[in-house]
């Protein structure tokens, strides 16, 4: 070796790096809840053990989101009753606009994206001059919030059904019940793909608006405007009013591009009637390049000059 | 210099005519005077979706406060209407007059309560406002009888306005009118009571199967659209969503009653309709004039 | 000079047959209910202003009554401060200076009690008509126009056209003696006081038409600043400074140190400060070449400005001790610094640079309570502490009471102006670095509980120095003027 330092600074470097991977990660490493000891203590969000970006983000929850999504993130805040459609439940773990596939938590950047632009037309207002950080350590307490909701119900079934007290639970039951639960949470959560988005020509459009009469008219209706048959008597997993979509304003709650369409036909809202449509990327590219062209042109559409459909990014 | 005649001609008539002259007549020969203001007739043919949005969700103040809207349909009243029925002509016209009207009594509340007094109405090309606000403001925008008299403001103890048009939802103002500091915690803004009305309401309260599934509360109900003023309407308006229930939601019909509520009035929906109207106006651009 | 022919008064000669003539000129009872209505409409102003900066902090008691909503409330206080205290106090203190500045009665005894009546009834008009919600959209002459904004349909009592019927009447009243004065030159206080009587007459007119019914957006903003500038600049500033060359050489019995100096000032204000109306609006639609226009004339103001301080400080010269024994005396001195300062602080916070970052904050406010309040409340604090005894007959109640006002509002003021400044500097940053909106309200409730403290000692102060004024007009006890003259101590 002509120059020993090279070598043993690569070695060093080796080495850090492979004990970098052998570190746990921050995020499976929720510290252990402890009970009080009180009698007939339930599990609860107090117990819930938050790492720091969590801690920080419960600040900044507390700050901006707890008037419509309430102090436990049940969607329960006391502007609640005059929202509709109603806040989020982020501890039923049903978040609607998502890259991950259908039926999973979402992404912490699909959270993230949501608190910088808003979910256009409902009372999501958008955050866009919050700080990175900020939106992050949030976006990871709605999740932790999400989390919890799964622990929550089976802990207390415990207590309740099996007569066992919360510190037996803690002690016995606690780290196989975690580790179950967040490999559910997590195992399937990743970004769906999507294959290069062909060009919108009328072919497409034509294909597109075959797929569309075959599955999406008995709600959206035939002209797109979210008339269909069902349209009006459509629930979500909370038994409220949901209504199909508009496609004729050309504004979509989470962003108007054509990826995100795509993403919302993929993936599909979970917790509504609108579920994730099969087929191949191509199948999906033709059908949004059909639901984009009931759009209005761009000089006639209401969209709003902060927001990220004007922009054409998350901001 | 210094007799009374030549004081009051000299400084008193004088010196105010060359400043009216300047800093008034000018601006206005080059901005407003150049080109006649757009009235609110002409304003309000272009009816926002938010207004639309308004009457679904308080159907009865909104027919109680705009007379000549009673025939503007929603969305869902348009189903099953043919493209050339002649109701959906009237419609239009309609939500055009109810629209005029409410940006006009908007307008009005926006001035006598003074929010102009704490919220500005015009961007500035400095301090970064452009990418707080929106586009920097320009003369032609405020050349319309909204913003005569003008209401650009001087303070800024709440957020500017110029483009609140469109950037918050219709529920989401009601909900701060009602009590903004339950929206946006730490708001200094007053609470606004009195764009309210107290009222009975239909309500549905949820499957109790669904509640047992969810692990919802089964007392959780949701209310249906409309404020009615006696408990006699709102158990008529029960009666007939009863009716019209299809069968697949016959189960639903059990669990409707009725329950007081409240909902905005006149003030509150007129007031929706002018800030959602505020900043998506923009007079078309003149031709270039060939040279 | 003019300045000899300028009467002096509560000379050693005072017993002399002029000096009785003056004074049978001179009626008292309408100053006493002038001053009395203005102190009064003082007070519910600053209630009115202090209950408005609870709202900020979030304890506003009446959140839930329409009528006394917190931005109705705003309404309030700066239009009685502006018609209610201001006007009244100026009108009282022209019954006394002019007759006996011209030798010549106002125009009708009657008229005065006709133009008294009028206008409270005017002032409490307007202030009902803005909590009911007629208020006009005009910053600074919120009085309603009766109409519904922007039309003709009548829908409240047209106050703007009773208010400009009551300046006429005023005019009729005060410009009679102004033009048949016995003097054959006039003293520079007419000057001041002919024009301001004309210009307020104007400046109502104008700002009150043009703006609601012919000129939108961009146009009527100019025309607004220019309506709120001219009637600080060309109602306010005159009747105080003329009033100022009348009360400070009578009280300091000397004439004032230039004549040459004060014919500038008096150019220099009727040329200038009407062109700066357009700065309160400054980067924004209005074309640009009519801000650059304001920005420097605004700058050529303070130029002004620093001949009549320089004056008036001359004027003084080798009588400093007045300001230690003359109570009138040290509140006309000490407004006359305050509003070297503001003027200073006009001239460079006009510039772009500095309205990048202070404009819409609270630094303006600061800057407007350091001219209404700093100055001109102060002024006629200082001639109602001088005229009181001498118009009621009686020996004050107790004198310390009016030093605890001098000295809470003050105090009070300073706390306000620095505390309010410090936070539009950092509201103006906080705005430019896009910082979220609620952080900004956060970082800025301390600066405003500061405020509402400050707010506390001005208000104290003026109650103690009502229920003086009160006791005063109450109790009899014979007042001797010559407590009052200046003269060097005894050292």
């Amino acid at each position: 070796m002509q120059h020993p330092r090279i070598a043993w600074a690569a070695a060093a470097t080796l080495g850090l790096l492979a004990a970098s991977f052998a570190l746990p990660n921050a995020d499976t490493t929720r510290a252990f809840p402890r009970a009080s000891g009180a009698d007939g203590e339930r599990f609860s969000l107090e117990h819930w053990t938050l790492d720091a970006s969590e801690t920080r983000g419960r600040k900044v929850y507390e700050t901006w989101c707890i008037g419509c999504h309430g102090e436990q993130g049940l969607g329960d805040g006391p502007s609640a009753e005059w929202l509709d459609p109603r806040p989020r439940n982020f501890q039923s773990g049903r978040f609607k606009f998502r890259s991950s596939p259908s039926g999973e938590f979402p992404l912490l950047d699909d959270v993230v994206h949501v608190i910088s632009c808003g979910l256009n037309g409902s009372a999501m207002r958008s955050f866009p001059l919050m700080p990175e950080k900020e939106k992050h350590d949030v976006a990871r307490y709605v999740l932790a919030l999400a989390e919890f909701g799964m622990m929550e119900g089976e802990v207390n079934e415990l207590i309740d059904d099996d007569g066992m007290s919360l510190q037996e639970v803690l002690d016995e039951e606690y780290e196989d019940i975690f580790l179950d639960n967040m490999e559910l949470a997590w195992e399937d959560v990743w970004p769906v793909g999507m294959e290069q988005r062909p060009e919108m020509d009328e072919d497409s459009v034509e294909r597109g608006k075959a797929l569309y009469e075959a599955q999406c008219v008995a709600c959206h209706g035939a002209t797109g405007v979210g008339d269909g048959d069902s349209s009006f008597h459509l629930r979500d997993w909370k038994d409220a009013v949901v209504v199909p979509r508009d496609f004729t304003t050309g504004v979509f709650r989470a962003g108007s591009s054509a990826q995100d369409v795509f993403l919302r036909l993929r993936t599909g809202l979970n917790g509504t009637p609108m579920p994730a449509v099969s087929g191949s990327d191509d199948d999906l590219w033709d059908l949004t390049h059909y639901i984009l062209s009931l759009a209005p042109s761009e000089s006639d559409k209401s969209v709003h000059p902060m927001s990220c459909d004007a922009h054409g990014a998350a901001r | 210099m210094d007799r009374f005649g030549s004081i009051i001609t000299a400084a008193g008539l004088g010196c105010f005519a060359f400043a009216f002259v300047l800093s008034s007549l000018y601006p206005w020969m080059i901005t407003g005077g150049s080109k006649p203001e757009t009235n609110i007739a002409v304003l309000a043919q272009d009816v926002s979706p938010e207004f639309r949005d308004l009457k679904a969700r308080w159907p009865v103040a909104f027919d109680a406060a705009y007379p000549q809207g009673v025939d503007a349909l929603t969305m869902q009243q348009l189903v099953g209407v043919s493209p050339d029925d002649a109701r959906r002509g009237r419609s239009e016209a309609a939500w055009e007059a109810s629209y005029a009207q409410a940006l006009r009594d908007g307008r009005d509340s926006y001035i006598s309560e003074g929010c102009w007094h704490c919220h500005s109405q015009y961007v500035r090309p400095v301090s970064n406002e452009d990418q707080r606000w929106g586009p920097v403001s320009v003369w032609e925008q405020d050349n319309n009888s909204l913003q005569r008299p003008m209401l650009w403001g001087t303070r800024r103890v709440g957020p500017d306005l110029t483009y609140e048009g469109g950037l918050r939802s219709n529920d989401w103002h009601a909900a701060h009118f009602w009590r903004p500091s339950e929206v946006s915690p730490g708001s200094v803004m007053p609470r606004y009571p009195w764009f309210f009305r107290e009222g009975w309401q239909v309500r549905r309260r949820i499957d109790p199967e669904i509640a047992e599934r969810t692990g919802l509360s089964g007392d959780t109900s949701y209310a249906l659209p409309g404020v009615y003023d006696s408990q006699a309407e709102a158990e008529a308006a029960l009666q007939s969503t009863r009716d019209s229930l299809p069968n697949s939601l016959a189960a639903e019909s059990e669990r409707l009653f009725v329950e007081q509520g409240k909902g905005l009035n006149h003030r509150g929906l007129s007031m929706l309709a002018y800030i959602q109207w505020l900043g998506t106006w923009m007079p078309e651009p003149e031709p270039e004039a060939e040279s | 000079m003019s300045t000899v022919d300028m009467p002096f008064d509560d000379a050693p000669r005072a017993a002399d047959s002029a000096e009785t003539r003056a004074d049978e000129l001179v009626h008292k009872q309408l100053i006493k209910w002038h001053f009395s209505f203005g102190v009064a409409f003082l007070l519910t102003s600053m209630t009115a202003g202090f209950l408005v900066s609870l709202n900020f902090l979030n304890l506003y008691p009446f959140e839930n009554i329409e009528w006394l909503n917190a931005g109705r409330m705003r309404f309030l206080h700066t239009n009685e401060v502006a018609y209610g205290f201001l006007v009244n106090c100026f009108v009282g203190a022209l019954y006394y200076a002019i007759p006996r500045m011209t030798g010549k009665p106002v125009f009708s005894k009657k008229l005065g009690y006709l133009i008294f009546f009028v206008w409270q009834f005017l002032v409490l008009a307007t202030s009902l008509g803005q909590l009911f919600g007629f208020a006009q959209a005009l910053e600074w002459g919120e009085t309603p126009t009766g109409f519904r904004p922007g039309s003709w349909d009548l829908e409240y009592i047209p106050v703007d056209f009773l208010i400009e019927l009551g300046a006429v009447l005023v005019a009729l009243q005060f410009l009679t003696p102004l033009a048949r004065s016995i003097h054959k030159k006039m003293y520079v206080s007419q000057w001041y006081l002919t024009a301001g009587i004309i210009w307020l007459i104007l400046t109502y007119v104008m700002g009150n038409t043009l703006p609601e019914w012919s000129m939108p957006g961009a146009s009527g903003a100019a025309t607004v600043g220019l309506f709120i500038h001219d009637l600080v600049g060309l109602f306010v500033t005159p009747m105080g400074w003329g009033l100022m060359y009348f009360f400070v050489p009578i009280i300091l019995r000397t004439p004032v140190w230039s004549h040459a100096l004060s014919v500038i000032g008096f150019w220099a204000l009727a040329f200038f400060y009407p062109l700066n109306g357009v700065h309160h609006f400054l980067l924004s639609s209005i074309p640009m070449s009519v801000q650059y226009g304001a920005v420097i004339s605004t700058m050529a103001v303070e130029i002004v400005v620093t001949t009549v301080i320089v004056n008036f400080f001359g004027t003084m010269w080798g009588k400093g001790y007045a300001l230690r024994t003359n109570l009138p005396i040290r509140w006309f001195y000490t407004g006359m610094i305050f509003y070297f300062l503001t003027c200073l602080q006009c001239a460079f916070h006009t510039s772009l640079a500095m309205q990048k970052v202070i404009h819409f904050t609270d630094w303006v406010p600061g800057h407007a309570h350091l001219v209404m309040l700093g100055v001109f409340a102060f002024w006629i604090f200082g001639m109602i502490t001088w005229l009181w005894p001498r118009i009621t007959g009686n020996e004050w109640h107790n004198r310390r009471l009016n030093q605890w006002q001098y000295w809470l509002t003050l105090i009070g003021l300073l706390i306000m102006f620095i505390d309010l400044t410090a936070a539009g500097l950092v509201h103006g940053a906080m705005l430019d670095n896009l910082s979220p909106w609620m952080s900004m309200v956060e970082a800025l409730k301390p600066y405003w509980g500061v405020r509402t403290f400050a707010g506390g000692l001005i208000l104290t102060g003026q109650v103690l120095w009502s229920y003086n004024l009160w006791k005063t007009a109450r109790t009899p006890k014979p007042y001797d003027y010559r407590v009052d003259l200046v003269q060097p101590e005894a050292s």
